[in-house]
């Protein structure tokens, strides 16, 4: 009874603040003093017809699919080449200066770049997206791919455990804390660089509703497209968290305290 | 990227054939001839493809013609002011960002209470990616450098906070504790134990900030057309001047490098007193 009673206490104590700052907001907004913050109220009515009516097949759709295939295909090819780099010493040592210098160049820079081979249209996005989250996985899992138990592979060769198998048992769970790691980076990138695509050349897409709402002063489309944005970027967060860092992770501990 | 030592004692050095293998040893050495090959290899390619029209000379003009006019711009007062403009946004953006940041996140990392009452609002706010709020940003504030600076804020603060936080709290409570008995004052404990326990945190904190703060000052000039860098690419593109936006796009990585290595370079020199703590501050 006690112990439960403390328990809402102190959900209750951490709601506290949101809870207030959002009526806050609701209340200051709806008496209208400030025409670039439509009240409350009529931004999630507009949210709801903008992203559950056409909006929904017309914006959300293509920038999710230019968000899941430039994060996938980024990893994919960061993880094969990190690992390739990361497990031969020569390699890494000739290519490490050009892939230091990819990674702190910064991604958006690349926009018009990729504006001038690829021309405006999803190629384009989905090109900028994987370039950034390529360089984050490739540098993370080198470093994953080099900090493999050297006695591991040595029983591996020993026991004359095929490569392949040694690949997918010893050196890719080996690195996968650093692929992570770099995984949970490479998403708020890509999510920056999904956004960032649409805003500057784009004919669809969330961040170029949210922009052309803003251009034509329809402050109220403006807001729900930064809420379903932000939104993103929570919900994108929280599944990485649940779908792929705790598993991972879990396993992780796993057998690093059997080891 | 290694500062390490590189004079290392040189074995048998009575001019036998270890003394190439002895430079050889010092990573410095190996960095510094790596990068010349890597630059030599990019360069040969990329004019033996332009030369050759691998790479199509609508979209890719020659090595030899982008390095031009990297030299040429060099010499243009009006790229300098565009690197200033970026530099500054950063620079500024930076040091607000960074100081409001560990100031609220050590203040909250000392109190349990405070942190989790401000806990849900962090985890809310935190992922929203600073482009995000760019349109409202531009309506209130316009084409400013307080709309650049806001923009940087959001991408930096929650970084620098959560660090901060997480550094005061992983404090090691025996040190806590003994400094308890030995009678040391709060503010005493508080300067003298938590705040050197949380620097190695803090300090990643602040270098993964300055990194994200130049991206963020790019997409700022980029989308909102603040004067800078991210700008001068654009309008470089869209003007057709491909050399130009293939010179400032290279330009642009030279500083995210500069940037990368002092900023590391200070995480070592802070880090090197506290050599436990590093895996633990990722």
């Amino acid at each position: 009874m006690n112990t439960i009673g403390r328990r809402t206490g102190a959900v209750l104590w951490e709601l506290i603040l949101p809870v207030a700052l959002f009526i806050a907001w609701w209340v200051w907004s709806v008496q209208g003093e400030n025409m670039y913050f439509p009240a409350v109220p009529d931004i999630l009515n507009a949210f709801g017809h903008t992203w559950f009516g056409s909006g929904f097949t017309e914006h959300v759709l293509p920038s999710l699919r230019n968000f899941i295939v430039g994060l996938a295909l980024g990893t994919f090819f960061g993880i094969v080449l990190g690992i390739a780099v990361g497990r031969v010493a020569w390699l890494r040592w000739l290519l490490s200066p050009i892939i230091e210098y990819a990674r702190a160049l910064p991604p958006p820079a690349l926009l018009p770049f990729f504006i001038l081979i690829l021309g405006i249209g999803p190629e384009m996005q989905v090109g900028v997206i994987v370039f950034g989250v390529f360089f984050v996985i490739l540098l993370n899992t080198i470093d994953g791919a080099r900090s493999v138990e050297p006695t591991l592979l040595d029983v591996s060769t020993v026991y004359k455990i095929p490569r392949w198998y040694r690949f997918l048992r010893i050196i890719l769970p080996a690195a996968s804390p650093q692929i992570v790691a770099g995984l949970r980076n490479g998403i708020s990138l890509a999510v920056i660089l999904m956004v960032v695509s649409e805003m500057v050349a784009a004919t669809e897409g969330i961040g170029f509703f949210t922009l052309q709402s803003q251009q034509n002063f329809a402050f109220v489309d403006m807001w729900s497209g930064m809420m379903l944005l932000a939104i993103i970027g929570v919900l994108v967060n929280l599944l990485f968290t649940v779908l792929i860092e705790r598993p991972v992770l879990f396993w992780q501990r796993g057998a690093s305290g059997n080891g | 990227m290694s500062t390490q030592t590189s004079g290392r004692p040189v074995e048998g050095s009575e001019g036998r054939p270890s003394r190439v293998a002895a430079l050889w040893q010092s990573r410095r050495v190996r960095w510094g001839v790596a990068v010349v090959l890597d630059l030599l290899i990019v360069y040969v390619l990329w004019q033996v493809l332009s030369a050759t029209g691998v790479l199509p000379s609508r979209f890719f003009p020659s090595a030899n013609a982008v390095v031009e006019r990297i030299g040429l711009l060099l010499t243009l007062p009006a790229f300098w002011a565009a690197v200033w403009a970026t530099m500054q946004s950063w620079i500024i953006g930076l040091i607000i960002g960074c100081a409001c940041g560990t100031l609220f996140g050590v203040l909250l990392g000392s109190s349990s209470r405070a942190y989790r009452f401000c806990r849900v609002v962090i985890e809310l706010l935190r992922p929203i990616p600073p482009i995000v709020i760019i349109p409202i940003v531009l309506l209130v504030l316009g084409v400013t450098l307080q709309m650049k600076l806001l923009l940087i804020f959001q991408g930096i603060f929650w970084v620098t906070l959560l660090q901060a936080i997480y550094g005061v709290r992983g404090v090691d409570p025996v040190m806590l504790e003994t400094a308890k008995t030995y009678g040391m004052s709060k503010l005493r404990r508080f300067f003298m134990v938590q705040l050197p326990g949380s620097l190695p945190f803090i300090v990643t904190g602040v270098r993964l900030a300055a990194i994200f703060a130049l991206v963020v000052s790019i997409v700022a000039e980029l989308v909102g057309g603040a004067a800078g860098l991210g700008n001068e690419i654009l309008k470089a593109q869209s003007a057709g001047d491909d050399r130009t936006m293939y010179a400032l796009i290279l330009f642009t990585g030279l500083l995210g490098v500069v940037i990368t290595a002092i900023f590391s370079a200070l995480e070592r020199f802070v880090l090197f007193w506290h050599p436990s703590q590093r895996e633990v501050a990722q």
